[in-house]
C-alpha cells in the first residue's frame, strides 16, 4: 500500500512516506506550529547545528517551509504514529546535475533524542533518494563537534570524507570544524544487499 | 589496555564489561548508540586528559579503536611525563 502511493508520486506534489514508528511527510505553511517554530528559537537544539536561537515567529516559519518545492528541495515532517505533531524534520536539497543530495535531520522534540529517530528516517529515506530522486550521493554536514551525528552518520555506512578544520566560527566562540559524511549509491547497495 | 578500553566503554554503554567481547564494533549492541557514544569519547578525553583531534573521534569505530587510542594516549602521558622531569 505504502510503495503504492510512491508509485503515484510525482516530483512537486506533496510527498509521504513511511518507517516504523513514522510518518514523514512534505510539511506546509500551516505546519508552522508553536511547536515547530520553537525548535528554531531553542539554544540547545539550534546549538548541535552551530547556530545561535533564530527569534522566529510564525511569519518566519511559514516562509522557511514555503521555500521547499517537493522537486529540488524538501522540507519533511516527522510524526510519530498517531501524534498530530512532528518529533523532527528531514530536510533534502538535491542537486540534479551533480546527482548530489545533501540531506540534514532535526530531532525538535527532546524526549525523542536517543530514540534512534535518526537512523529510522534516514533510513526510510535513502531508498527513497537514490531510487526515486536518482541521486548518485547522499551527503551531510557536521557542524562542529556533534557526536552523536557521527554516530549517526558511521552507523549507516556514511565515510567521514573530509574534516574542514577550524571551517566556520564557533557558537561558543573559537572555531568549529566541519565533518562532511558521504554514501555512494554503490556503496549503499552492497551494504543493503549484505544485510538481506 | 585492552582492559582498560572494555571498562570504559562498558562505563559509557551502561552495560556489564562481560558484554564488551573483543570483536565488539559500532552498533553492534543496542547500547551503543549515539548517545552511548558521545558518552564513550568524553570518557576516553576524560582518562586521557585531553580532547581529542577530529581524526581521532572519527576512528572510532570498535573496541580495538578505542584500545589504539588509549595505547597511544599513555605513551604520550609517559613521553610528556618524563619530559617535565
Amino acid at each position: 500500500m505504502k510503495e503504492a502511493l510512491l508509485q503515484k508520486w510525482s516530483p512537486g506534489q506533496h510527498l509521504k512516506l513511511e518507517s516504523e514508528r513514522f510518518f514523514i511527510r512534505s510539511l506546509t505553511p500551516q505546519d508552522a506550529t508553536e511547536t515547530y517554530i520553537s525548535w528554531w528559537n531553542d539554544a540547545e537544539i539550534q546549538h548541535d547545528l552551530n547556530m545561535p536561537a533564530r527569534k522566529w515567529g510564525r511569519a518566519e516559519a511559514q516562509r522557511h517551509i514555503s521555500r521547499f518545492d517537493n522537486r529540488i528541495t524538501y522540507h519533511l515532517g516527522i510524526f510519530p504514529k498517531g501524534a498530530l505533531l512532528p518529533v523532527g524534520f528531514f530536510t533534502i536539497n538535491t542537486n540534479p546535475h551533480t546527482k548530489v543530495a545533501v540531506t540534514n535531520v532535526v530531532i525538535g522534540n527532546k524526549s525523542f533524542w536517543g530514540e534512534k529517530v535518526p537512523l529510522e528516517v534516514r533510513g526510510r529515506m535513502l531508498p527513497f533518494i537514490f531510487n526515486r530522486l536518482d541521486m548518485l550521493k547522499v551527503k551531510g554536514t557536521i557542524h562542529g563537534r556533534n557526536l552523536p551525528s557521527i554516530f549517526n552518520y558511521e552507523a549507516m555506512g556514511f565515510k567521514c570524507e573530509g574534516i574542514l578544520r577550524s571551517e566556520l566560527p564557533g557558537i561558543d566562540g573559537g572555531r568549529a570544524d566541519i565533518y562532511v559524511y558521504g554514501l555512494l549509491r554503490d556503496e549503499w547497495l552492497t551494504r543493503k544487499n549484505d544485510a538481506e | 589496555m585492552q582492559n582498560k578500553a572494555k571498562k570504559i566503554m562498558a562505563s559509557a554503554f551502561i552495560v556489564d564489561p562481560a558484554d564488551i567481547h573483543d570483536g565488539l564494533t559500532l552498533g553492534s549492541i543496542r547500547e551503543w548508540d549515539s548517545l552511548g557514544h558521545m558518552r564513550l569519547v568524553v570518557a576516553i578525553e576524560e582518562f586521557l586528559g585531553k580532547t581529542l583531534d577530529p581524526h581521532e573521534v572519527v576512528a572510532i569505530r570498535s573496541l580495538a579503536d578505542v584500545s589504539r587510542l588509549l595505547d597511544a594516549g599513555d605513551y604520550q602521558l609517559t613521553v610528556n611525563h618524563g619530559a617535565k622531569e
